[in-house]
């Protein structure tokens, strides 16, 4: 191939932007966590029991944050119901217009009952926690811990499914430009599974240095294990890495090589996806002889930065300004105006009602026992 | 091909005849409407080689039609359609503005039309052509090097110059089938007119 330059000739702007990648983050970082909890909860529940209600909570704060940008990218928001008119099977959206309320449904009842655990266990008598836990509505002696325990552990399993259905519908999404490079590869659900549990654990290490002075003992129990586990993913990254540099060479018609990936516009994400999120953590976890919880928190932010570039990379080549010079186009402000008037409307029904609670406190803090006698 | 009654509509541009003039840019905005910034159909200049050996291609693009349309595989809301005639349309009542279209077209033909809210690209005109006309950037090329019509007539313009010189059509190895085919000077590649990947991105 001769040399050229563009003289001129307009483009269009990217199709995908960074909302798509805080998508991508966020709901990558739930499914993480989501695969930890399912992990502690079958093979732990002494040690994380104590982490597990944080952990799933965060989880779907961050699955319900990740939501948010993909209906703020719609230019029709309102529209979205199309998806549910038709089932496209060769489109990614349409199995994610399946796969996400599926994810959320899981993912709500794993996060409710582990709360009701928790709520009942440290015997809580906010009236506001107590009715998240539905004590007034189903009392402790019709579901008692031993049986939530139980029902959580069962229902960490179809959400763990519903977690990997995620990655793996993610990396189709990525897969879609089939005409760009690196984007079309089978190793990318791989990528975000293992970029999950690596960034899902650095959300658990997180919590366990912030609530270490609380929860000492146990924060020292689960530190090592979940440190085994990130530098598992660690080594996974390390695959994948290893993978998508392979897959360079597998498409020469698309004139890309390792060193474009080093010298021209991809060497920012590649080199910090490599040696900010792989290499560096790497280096001193084998360095350091007694790595300290707070290491761990440091190597598992690493990783996390690292794999934010990896999905911004992904996403948009590090394209954050477009062609038109716009960060964000006319109708993505549009649609984050119309989003965010919604949640303000559905947040001023809560705060109404939770003030009416208040108010009538009789209401809100209904004894169970006094349900069970009506 | 073959003398067939279904009709396959398909262009060829004959890249020698081509001078970047943009009157089919030109046209095109004002038939479709096209908003500020966007582009049914345009036309990219490019300078190949080094010194003493440069030479300057021009090429004119638009949505391919493609046989095999990635665009309508990734389409969640099936807004996007193929016609009978190989047309490939928007239902602009149907998209929801995904654009997941967009990122799976490789020839970047498609863009977002803020004033309909949903994904847009060339149609071919087909509002002219259903009413017995050409495209828009047909019928104003300075240079007469778009043709148009129907590729399974046999004795149509286009049939003729795909069977009378070796075209060629835009990253053939994708597997997309174009139904936009172009006319390339002699001993050159259509790949070092579009250029690298790399470079598109």
């Amino acid at each position: 191939m001769e040399p050229g330059i563009y003289l001129s000739g307009p483009m269009h702007e990217a199709p995908l932007g960074l909302l798509v990648a805080a998508y991508l983050f966020f709901t990558s970082v739930s499914e993480g966590l989501v695969l930890l909890t399912a992990f502690g909860l079958w093979f732990h529940d002494d040690k994380f029991s104590p982490h597990l209600p944080l952990g799933i909570s965060i989880a779907l704060v961050m699955g319900m944050i990740g939501a948010l940008p993909l209906m703020i990218d719609l230019a029709q928001p309102l529209r979205f119901i199309n998806l549910y008119k038709t089932f496209v099977i060769t489109s990614p959206p349409s199995w994610g217009a399946l796969i996400l309320p599926v994810y959320m449904g899981f993912l709500s009842a794993l996060g409710w009952l582990l709360l009701r655990r928790y709520i009942v266990q440290s015997k809580t008598q906010d009236p506001l926690l107590m009715l998240i836990a539905g004590l007034p509505f189903i009392s402790k002696e019709v579901l008692p811990v031993k049986k939530v325990t139980e029902l959580a552990k069962w229902s960490a399993i179809p959400a763990s499914f519903a977690a990997m259905a995620m990655m793996t519908y993610t990396g189709m999404i990525i897969g879609v430009p089939f005409g760009s490079t690196l984007w079309p590869s089978l190793s990318l659900p791989l990528l975000y599974a293992c970029s999950a549990v690596a960034t899902g654990s650095v959300l658990y290490l997180w919590g366990i240095k912030q609530y270490s002075s609380r929860i000492k003992a146990s924060g020292e129990l689960v530190a090592p294990l979940v440190s085994k586990i990130l530098i598992f993913a660690l080594l996974g990254e390390c695959v994948i890495m290893l993978l998508s540099i392979l897959n360079v060479f597998a498409y020469p018609d698309r004139q890309v090589t390792l060193l474009h990936m080093i010298f021209t516009a991809h060497k920012v994400p590649f080199l910090a996806e490599t040696f900010l999120g792989i290499v560096l953590p790497i280096v001193i976890l084998y360095k350091v002889k007694e790595p300290t919880t707070g290491i761990y928190g440091f190597c598992a932010s690493l990783v996390l930065a690292g794999s934010l570039v990896t999905r911004i990379s992904l996403v948009s080549g590090l394209t954050f300004v477009s062609v038109t010079g716009r960060e964000f186009m006319e109708f993505q402000i549009d649609s984050f105006e119309l989003i965010v008037s919604m949640i303000l409307a559905t947040m001023i029904v809560m705060l109404s009602y939770l003030l009416l609670s208040k108010l009538y406190p009789n209401n809100s803090s209904i004894d169970s026992s006094t349900h069970i006698q009506m | 091909m073959s003398n067939s009654s279904v009709k396959r509509y398909a262009m060829v541009i004959d890249l020698r005849r081509c001078v970047a003039c943009n009157a089919c840019t030109v046209s095109c905005k004002l038939e479709n409407a096209v908003p500020k910034a966007k582009y049914r159909s345009w036309v990219v200049e490019r300078e190949v080689g080094a010194y003493p050996a440069v030479d300057n291609f021009k090429l004119p693009r638009l949505c391919n039609h493609c046989a095999k349309p990635p665009c309508d595989k990734a389409c969640p809301t099936g807004a996007t359609v193929v016609a009978e005639d190989g047309t490939v349309l928007v239902d602009s009542s149907v998209c929801i503005g995904c654009r997941y279209c967009m990122a799976a077209c490789p020839y970047g033909a498609r863009y977002i039309n803020t004033k309909v809210g949903s994904a847009d690209k060339c149609t071919f005109c087909y509002h002219r052509v259903q009413n017995g006309l050409q495209p828009a950037c047909v019928s104003t090329c300075v240079g007469h090097a778009r043709f148009f019509g129907d590729l399974n007539q046999p004795d149509s313009t286009v049939a003729k110059l795909v069977k009378q010189y070796p075209v060629q059509t835009l990253d053939p190895e994708l597997g997309t089938n174009p139904h936009v085919f172009y006319i390339v000077p002699e001993g050159t590649d259509l790949k070092t007119i579009w250029g690298p990947r790399e470079g598109r991105e």
